[in-house]
């Protein structure tokens, strides 16, 4: 897949959600006729409406398996240039990872968390800069300090604590992008699709 | 447009007089002068097209003074509610400076497969009926505390202190696992289509329970089920008050009592329990209840009381913060050291302002909510 370079760099949800699965095979897809634009729903179905109908098959055959629909928040200063090993990762396959590019870890709030799981998504993972790495100095601090409180949005919901995930990129093991992603989305695929699916 | 022609004429906008009483009150226009009821309704009425759909009409607190003061009954606040309503058809939304997080909350919370886990404020010492007349609406306060923990606002003591309050006048209540948002700020806000599908879902609920009374102690969730409800999803099979309507009785007829301390507290009069619901007396009765005649209250108190200086989470800036200091600077001026409130958004609101740098330390109070002074007052 071709990497795109966001231009600016501003912290807003990419129009079209960037597709890392290898095959385009979606969640549960539906008509798309829906009274209000959701990027989260638009985006799988019009990249491959083909494909997706063969996954309703599937699924109506009760063979297919349940594929996360997952939001990445994840912070140019880190997660930049890295996409494309979650694309070419083990477990990537058949799973669209929708990107959020943000400058910095700091600027997730809690409403954007709540933004995501609202349009239905199954997973939601913010990636920021390891401790005293920030391009920004504290952005990560603030991101550590948001997450909670997200997460306790989150669970008066009644929403699954694996649904919402922070990570540090690279990861103390010095695991990448792709792989973080590839191990969120195993966990949220055993959780199951979320309440708010549209 | 169509709807906009109808709503000034459901609130009586053609009667307006053009005297402007309703922005010389308005505490919105004395900080922000782009901000005008008076012209507004003057423009609207004359047939500009963009009075009603203009930014200004989401500046509005909708607290209703400017209502209280208009000789000629227009209301002002309810042609912004219908205002709003219109331009969020066309996809125009308040500023909300927590970036809409409680307007998504309550979206989520349309959902009906959600399963909130919202009981956590409940503690053993509370006596809590799975089947009862009564029913206590808690409303957002769990939420309130997750996000604004920083602030230390604590406001799911409001709700402890309410169910012990209950209990002491030997109620029960039930008290609902999976009640939604009443839907206040989402109807405030324009977005009624989902402010039906919560009203919808909480009567639902409530009917299921069996209880004919229900008792909240927020005042926006008492006011949206009492007026709101009905004119949106139908007549209710029950009856809904604010605590401090109930206690009143119960302290007048001498079956509830509390221990007297002499602390010197004024009180913040709610914009929906005064102007809306009409609630003055009760809660001073309480509060004198506790305090006797070291209870004051401010210049501009009861109908003429002013706003905690935001509503709906929407417009929070300079203006609401000019506002809030003005407020809390009177409240300090009766001599009073606690500021009493029957609302936990004004708690938190008055609890945010005072945080902010450059507020002036002499303006300073405690700030608490009126249930969780009484609770800590009963005699036991």
């Amino acid at each position: 897949m071709k990497k795109e370079k966001q231009a600016s760099g501003t912290p807003k949800a990419r129009p079209a959600a960037k597709k890392v699965g290898a095959t385009a095979g979606t969640g549960a897809p539906k008509p798309a006729a829906s009274k209000k634009e959701n990027p989260l729903k638009s985006a799988p179905t019009d990249a491959a409406p083909v494909e997706a109908a063969t996954a309703s098959k599937g699924a109506a055959a009760g063979g297919a398996r349940f594929e996360p629909r997952i939001v990445a928040f994840v912070c140019e200063w880190c997660g930049d240039g890295q996409e494309a090993d979650g694309a070419n990762g083990p477990g990537a396959g058949g799973t669209a990872v929708r990107f959020v590019h943000v400058m910095c870890s700091g600027r997730v709030q809690p409403s954007m968390v709540l933004k995501a799981f609202e349009l239905g998504a199954d997973g939601v993972i913010v990636c920021g800069c390891r401790p005293g790495k920030c391009h920004y100095y504290f952005g990560n601090e603030r991101q550590a300090e948001m997450f909670e409180t997200s997460k306790k949005l989150v669970s008066l919901l009644g929403l699954e604590a694996d649904r919402l995930r922070l990570e540090w990129i690279p990861g103390p093991d010095g695991r990448t992008l792709g792989a973080v992603l590839d191990e969120f989305t195993e966990k949220v695929r055993r959780v199951g699709p979320s309440p708010l699916r549209k | 447009m169509k709807e906009l022609i109808e709503a000034i004429k459901l609130t009586g906008a053609r009667l307006c007089l053009d005297c402007g009483k309703c922005t010389a009150v308005c505490p919105v226009a004395r900080t922000n002068g782009s901000f005008s009821p008076r012209k507004t309704v003057a423009n609207a009425v004359a047939g500009d097209e963009d009075a009603l759909k203009d930014d200004t009409i989401w500046h509005c607190l909708t607290c209703r003074l400017c209502s209280e003061r208009c000789p000629s009954d227009v209301d002002y606040v309810d042609l912004t509610r219908l205002a709003r309503a219109d331009a969020y058809k066309d996809g125009k939304e308040a500023q909300c400076s927590h970036g809409s997080a409680f307007q998504l909350l309550m979206r989520i919370m349309t959902a009906p497969e959600l399963k909130q886990q919202r009981m956590g404020w409940v503690t053993p010492d509370l006596k809590i009926a799975e089947k009862s007349d009564w029913l206590y609406f808690v409303g957002c306060i769990p939420y309130f505390d997750a996000f604004f923990e920083k602030l230390n606002v604590n406001t799911s003591e409001i709700a402890r202190s309410t169910v012990k309050l209950l209990n002491a006048v030997g109620i029960e209540p039930v008290v609902m696992p999976d009640e939604r948002c009443c839907g206040h700020d989402l109807l405030w806000g324009g977005d009624i289509e989902n402010f039906k599908m919560l009203a919808r879902h909480n009567v639902e609920k409530i009917k299921a329970t069996g209880a004919t009374k229900i008792v909240s102690a927020c005042p926006e969730c008492v006011t949206t089920l009492k007026v709101y409800y009905p004119e949106f999803v139908g007549a209710l099979p029950f009856e809904v008050m604010h605590l401090t309507e109930l206690l009143d009785k119960h302290v007048a007829s001498g079956a509830l009592k509390f221990r007297k301390n002499s602390k010197r507290v004024t009180f913040q009069d709610p914009c929906r329990l005064g102007r809306f619901l009409n609630v003055y007396e009760q809660p001073r009765n309480l509060l004198k209840a506790i305090c006797g005649d070291s209870f004051k209250d401010m210049r501009r108190s009861r109908n003429s009381s002013v706003c905690c200086g935001t509503s709906g989470w929407m417009n929070c800036g300079i203006h609401s913060k000019a506002i809030q200091t003005g407020r809390l600077t009177e409240a300090r001026r009766t001599g009073s050291d606690l500021l009493a409130t029957a609302c936990a958004k004004c708690k938190i609101h008055f609890m945010c302002a005072m945080n902010d740098t450059g507020f002036p330390e002499e303006s300073k109070i405690e700030v608490e909510d009126l249930a969780v002074l009484l609770a800590s007052s009963l005699v036991k």
